[in-house]
């Protein structure tokens, strides 16, 4: 059975939820702790960071745990074409390890800046609609291109580039994995739709070889059908509905990019 | 009317756990254990406040104002620099001074070091200097702001409508030009030019293993001219 190995930073709080959907797509999952994970992240079959606080955001978020030594070998992992996602404060770890968008190698390329939201500062937390992006990626080869709804939990998760070839080539669609939509599935533009003010309503990018993702929402809180909202809206809102009390075990949105990675690696 | 410029100065009085983390991660895992001799964060506002009444009376009243909420800092656990200009019409300052915060500073740096063993006098050589295998110690002081102007629109408005309310008058005009933190840097280098560049290297995160207070891309960083310590 194919190895995920859950990488916990200090300060991540998601593991067992992360660990819970990796074994319900049939795959072999192990927490590990940062600083005893190098070698069991040598030898995986895919690497997961987790969301969280990883050492609480001190400086900036993600910034601290991409210099720990075991940084070194999920870069390694990711250009070795292993599969690595990051969620939530996983994405910002993985996006200030310079592993997305990856168009130079080794460049930080782009940041996950502080929210900015119409009438509002700082963290925002809320049920919102995403779908498959143009860009090629493992993690959503299995999906199909209606809007999901999933929930979004964070302060900083605004993707931003300062570089205009990159910002040029994000604009063409180039690493973009997930975009955020309004519940009809037409890219969102302004909050709440696009809840941070994401470049180009980005909300998942990926590398080059599509192997790894950074992901803001939260997927693996909308893995199962009691996960979600009877106010969900869109079809999987009519899908909520229908489900009652009965269904409520039932695969939910969020769950094809777990598919995606259990068929990838199978 | 009369236009004053305020700079505004806040440090934690205790230990910074921003500070410590960044402090460690430079010395642990970015391989600038030797070169490091300390850092410090604070808070960084330049607002600009615009009012009939005279410039002393206008900063005491911001004073005020300031000491009574915890917008900007609680005295109970931070310490402060405020320093305004009005042109002809003045400066002055409140709370600290920024030379009594570097000799404080400047005298836990000198600890440390004597406690870590390192400094070829024990951190501070008889002309006050800090130098080691050859070293000078140097101070750069770096201001980081952020790409969203929005939290100083708010900041702006709520001075300016506390500041209203204490004088009962609306005469009052707050902006917000700047906010970010000013990062002091104390490193060993050869020269002033050394100095510079590591700070630079140390700040800007351009790879994953360089750069560590400041991201680019939604970042900017000033960087005042290196100083000896």
């Amino acid at each position: 059975m194919a190895k995920v190995v859950i990488v916990q930073f200090p300060g991540v709080n998601c593991e067992h939820e992360s660990l819970r959907i990796v074994e319900e797509v049939g795959l072999d999952g192990e927490i590990r702790r940062w600083n005893d994970a190098r070698s069991a992240v040598k030898d995986a079959d895919a690497v997961f960071i987790p969301g969280g606080w990883s050492y609480q955001d001190r400086i900036r978020a993600g910034v601290v745990a991409a210099k720990d030594a075991v940084a070194d070998e999920i870069v390694a992992a990711a250009e070795r074409g292993v599969p690595v996602l990051g969620i939530c404060n996983g994405a910002q770890i993985l996006v200030e390890m310079g592993i997305v968008p990856g168009l130079t190698p080794g460049r930080i390329e782009v940041a996950l800046a502080p929210n900015k939201m119409e009438g509002r500062h700082g963290y925002y937390c809320n049920w919102i609609h995403l779908k498959k992006g143009p860009a090629s990626c493992l993690f959503t080869e299995f999906m199909d291109d209606a809007p999901i709804p999933v929930p979004l939990a964070h302060a900083e998760g605004r993707f931003v580039t300062s570089d205009d070839g990159v910002r040029s080539r994000l604009e063409a669609g180039e690493g973009v994995a997930c975009v955020y939509t309004d519940t009809g599935g037409a890219r969102a533009t302004a909050f709440p739709e696009n809840p941070n003010g994401s470049l180009f309503g980005a909300a998942a990018l990926t590398n080059p070889k599509g192997n790894a993702m950074a992901i803001m929402p939260h997927p693996e809180r909308a893995a199962w059908m009691h996960q979600l909202p009877r106010a969900a809206g869109g079809d999987w809102g009519r899908r909520r509905d229908e489900a009652g009390t009965t269904d409520m075990f039932s695969a939910g949105p969020g769950r094809g990019f777990f598919t995606s990675l259990a068929r990838a690696l199978s | 009317m009369n236009r004053i410029d305020v700079t505004l100065l806040v440090a934690l009085k205790g230990a910074d756990l921003y500070a410590s983390t960044a402090a460690l991660t430079l010395r642990d895992k970015m391989g600038y254990a030797e070169e490091l001799i300390g850092l410090k964060r604070m808070d960084y506002f330049r607002l600009t406040l615009e009012s009939e009444a005279p410039p002393e009376q206008t900063i005491e009243n911001l004073r005020r104002v300031l000491d009574r909420q915890s917008t900007f800092y609680n005295r109970n656990k931070h310490l402060y620099v405020l320093e305004w200009e009005a042109g002809q019409a003045g400066s002055g300052g409140a709370g600290d001074t920024r030379e009594a915060l570097l000799d404080r500073w400047h005298s836990e740096l000198a600890k440390h070091l004597q406690n870590k063993g390192g400094g070829e006098s024990g951190g501070k050589d008889p002309s006050d200097r800090f130098i080691l295998g050859g070293l000078e110690g140097f101070l750069v002081q770096v201001l980081i702001e952020d790409d969203d102007t929005s939290t100083r629109d708010s900041i702006a408005a709520k001075v300016q409508s506390d500041l209203t309310a204490q004088t009962g008058s609306g005469d009052v005009k707050a902006t917000c030009q700047h906010r970010g933190a000013v990062w002091w840097l104390a490193l060993f280098a050869p020269d002033a030019a050394g100095a510079q560049d590591m700070a630079k290297h140390i700040t800007v995160t351009e790879r994953r293993d360089s750069g560590l207070l400041m991201n680019p891309n939604y970042q900017r960083a000033e960087f005042k001219p290196a100083q000896t310590l």
